[in-house]
């Protein structure tokens, strides 16, 4: 086989923490990768893949150095380049496609003078012909109507056209090896399929060698020849992706694997038929606008029935039932939640809890009791969480507000709601920034418990986390269902997870119903051909 | 009380002062930090001590000795009135900082509480109170100070509401923007959908995580507020002779300037030396708690 393109030996990265002890990201990392050949490094949040996939292009994150080992690329030693020589590698045979590329292109610049910009730096073309090669690039890409494209300025794209732009940025130096860090996280499932086909194909035209970092199985699985497996620094599993995926064999990547949930086409057990359960939560023709009404139409009462950006919901959920809302950005389903919640009106439409009380649309308007029957929880537990309060605080606020517990009888039932949610007393007195990801989450869901609500707002609460903690609230969330008989309303993007948690599902697309109903019934047989494509670009490993 | 409640009453979190001593400490291991705290305190040292171990009474005139150049017996001299310049500078910061101390946390109480406030409630209020505010800035900083004091008299009973009054006003500003940037926070969406109250959420949620921008933005103050203390006794506005201060030292001595320098480098390397302290401790107070001043500008 030839020499591999690049070529990772025996690499230790790490930073001096305090009083001269250093501690290490990277340990001892070999890895390379061959022309023509793509591989994934996958890991859970920390685990170092991104810093891999840095050091390769000889890039280190401020703070960090190089303990020991080479990285070698078409057999130049990275580390020994001066900057110069390496400016000239980077973004030259040696590419990359970074995470957000709507934060890595200039946003003052138009497509065309950035990709130009890249080309003069890189392939040394007289100005005439860089415009023509832009446009060759952007054409490759399968950016539609080229032209118009050059012209537009960064925020006038959509995401998945931003990444492509990024990708063509990439290729105008004409690279042999690609680094992708993240590409397709915070896309849409429907862009991330087209993205990832076009990488692909790109590899294949140009015979590049590509090394993929991802946190998502489904992606690596999708596209990559091998995989390596990343844990604490150290790569744990490394090889053929059809071995790795299907019969790995160190635990941690079986456990990683087991996590990440899966579409059942059909149900095992067919989740039993409840009797008719007193319902918890109507909508009936819902329209929300995000243009707020004015003072006269305020005053005169008067709502533009065409500027409603979400229209016509209706659902009805019985109590202990969840329902799952999904799409793809920008349809909608974040914006419904905040409509129950109160925290964005509902131009029309009525909303009831508990069968008999209507809920006024905004939060001042509602009674206390009121706003205690809908709680909800949010993405990201590191927002969602005052930063300088102590759980004890955080889980105290509910509390204070609808039981008017102070004191050591508010921290004792706070100490009872941290068992509830599988955490101990000994959280209380702790800060948030002094837990993980998964113990934030849970804090925040023990909170919404804490008010004891009958409905809980769910907003892609597990997104935010990686699949071996995603599983573990998820099996939380389930419980706490059972136990108390909450209703569930659930917004996701990951069609897997919303199907093992729910019973109902709502498919939406520019904030109308595309699809509703059974969940079993929708998976097994969706009807509308939105579904169809939105089912078509979920990615799994093993697939 | 429970085992587990026991252990958890051991284990709370850094208190307010333990946080205090953790921003001091960082503070002091900053070059800047360290000369600027050391320059403040001397200052608060010598102004809180100085009636102890000036060499001469502050009043006592000395016809024989009028514009003296330095002497062993008069280290910096003396003014057009035969006083002892040395006395007279270290007596002359009392009067300043004692003002300005007093001054800025109503400053920052009134101006913060109000801009913390705008910030959260938003609409027409916000839109209103602000453009009072702008019309205030636009005003030239001293003037007003100086009407206001020229009406009420130069007591400290006037100046202290005024300067903290007029000072309160940018911090207004300041305080809002910061607002703005943990408005957008989910655990503020959180509060307001769980259906606090706006005081709950000021107090809870807005000012704890204002708080280090507001400590920064007062010790930016507290620099421009002595100086323009100073500027009011240059020209007449604040302490009354006999008093000793350094603006009004400065303004008598200038007359002389070429006669007696020392009689303005006392009082001018005693003022700046005070308003550099506080300008360096402001500064590292800032790059210790991660506040960003070229993109937060002081307006």
């Amino acid at each position: 086989m030839s020499a591999p393109i690049i070529d990772i030996r025996d690499l230790s990265v790490g930073f001096t923490a305090r009083a001269g002890h250093t501690q290490e990201v990277l340990k001892s990392v070999s890895v390379s990768v061959h022309a023509g050949e793509t591989l994934g490094i996958v890991g859970e949040s920390g685990s170092g893949k991104s810093t891999l996939a840095l050091a390769s292009m000889g890039y280190m994150k401020p703070g960090l150095r190089k303990l020991k080992g080479d990285v070698t690329f078409q057999g130049t030693d990275v580390f020994a380049q001066s900057l110069r020589q390496l400016e000239g590698l980077r973004g030259g045979k040696l590419g990359l496609i970074p995470q957000s590329s709507g934060q890595a292109l200039t946003p003052t610049m138009r497509i065309g003078a950035q990709i130009i910009e890249a080309l003069s730096l890189h392939c040394h073309l007289p100005a005439s012909e860089c415009v023509s090669r832009a446009e060759e690039l952007l054409d490759q890409v399968r950016l539609p109507d080229v032209p118009a494209i050059m012209k537009r300025f960064p925020h006038e794209l959509s995401g998945g056209q931003q990444q492509r732009v990024a990708i063509a940025m990439a290729l105008a130096g004409e690279p042999d090896a690609l680094v992708l860090d993240e590409p397709t996280t915070g896309l849409d499932v429907t862009t991330q399929k087209q993205i990832l086909e076009l990488v692909q194909d790109l590899a294949r035209e140009r015979n590049m060698a590509m090394m993929l970092v991802s946190h998502d199985l489904g992606v690596i699985a999708r596209c990559c020849h091998r995989v390596a497996v990343m844990l604490y620094g150290e790569i744990v599993l490394e090889g053929p992706s059809e071995n790795v995926l299907k019969t790995p064999d160190h635990a941690y990547a079986q456990k990683l694997i087991d996590a990440v949930p899966r579409i059942q086409k059909a149900p095992a057990t067919p989740k039993p038929a409840k009797p008719n359960p007193p319902e918890a939560l109507s909508l009936e023709g819902i329209g929300i606008s995000y243009a707020q009404p004015s003072f006269w139409e305020k005053t005169f009462g008067k709502v533009k029935q065409d500027s409603l950006t979400v229209e016509g919901i209706n659902l009805s959920l019985g109590k202990g039932e969840t329902i799952g809302l999904v799409g793809e950005s920008g349809s909608g389903k974040s914006t419904i939640l905040k409509a129950i919640a109160g925290l964005m009106p509902a131009a029309k439409g009525t909303i009831r809890v508990g069968g008999d009380t209507m809920l006024k649309p905004t939060i001042d308007r509602r009674r206390p009791e009121e706003l205690r029957r809908v709680q909800m929880i949010f993405q990201n537990p590191d927002d969602s969480l005052n930063p300088r309060h102590t759980v004890a605080e955080i889980l105290a606020q509910p509390l204070h507000l609808y039981f008017g517990m102070t004191g050591q009888k508010a921290r004792d039932r706070a100490a009872d709601m941290l068992e509830t949610v599988r955490l101990t007393p000994a959280y209380l007195d702790r800060l948030p920034r002094q837990m993980s990801g998964g113990e934030k989450q849970r804090v925040a869901i023990a909170r919404a418990f804490a008010a004891e609500p009958e409905i809980v707002l769910c907003d892609e609460i597990t997104s935010a986390l990686d699949v071996s903690v995603q599983a573990s609230v998820l099996e939380l969330l389930a419980e706490l269902k059972l136990s108390k008989q909450t209703s569930y309303v659930f917004v996701g993007h990951d069609l897997a997870v919303v199907q093992q948690l729910s019973d109902q599902v709502m498919v939406l697309r520019h904030g109308r119903v595309c699809e509703a109903g059974l969940v079993d019934e929708v998976y097994a047989n969706p009807q509308s051909d939105y579904t169809k494509t939105l089912f078509d670009a979920v990615l799994e490993p093993g697939m | 009380m429970t085992d587990a409640a026991t252990q958890s009453a051991q284990a709370r979190r850094p208190s307010m002062t333990i946080r205090m001593l953790q921003v001091l400490r960082d503070l002091v291991r900053r070059p800047s930090g360290l000369i600027g705290l050391f320059l403040v305190v001397m200052h608060v040292v010598v102004a809180i001590f100085s009636p102890w171990f000036v060499p001469y009474d502050f009043k006592a005139l000395d016809s024989s000795l009028i514009l003296a150049a330095p002497t062993p017996e008069h280290i910096l001299g003396t003014d057009a009135l035969g006083r002892d310049v040395l006395t007279r500078v270290l007596l002359g910061g009392r009067e300043a900082l004692w003002v300005c101390f007093l001054a800025i946390p109503l400053t920052m109480i009134w101006g913060g509480l109000v801009g913390v406030y705008l910030g959260l409630r938003g609409g027409w209020v916000d839109e209103i109170a602000m453009r009072i505010v702008d019309a205030f800035l636009a005003l030239p900083g001293i003037l007003p100070l100086m009407v206001l004091v020229f009406v009420f008299g130069a007591g400290n009973e006037v100046l202290i509401p005024t300067l903290a009054f007029f000072f309160g006003i940018p911090v207004i500003r300041v305080a809002r923007g910061a607002t703005h940037d943990v408005v957008a926070r989910d655990y503020v969406l959180a509060a307001r959908a769980r259906g606090h109250s706006r005081a709950s959420i000021m107090w809870r949620e807005l000012l704890p995580n204002t708080l280090d921008v507001m400590m920064v933005e007062g010790a930016m103050r507290l620099s421009w507020m002595l100086l323009t203390f100073s500027s009011l006794s240059f020209l007449g506005f604040g302490v009354t002779p006999p008093t000793p201060d350094w603006g009004q030292m400065i303004s008598e001595a200038r007359v002389y300037m070429s006669l007696a320098p020392w009689g303005v480098l006392g009082p001018m390397i005693a003022l700046s030396s005070l308003i550099i302290g506080v300008n360096l401790t402001a500064d590292a107070l800032a790059k210790t708690l991660g506040i960003d001043r070229t993109r937060k500008a002081v307006v």
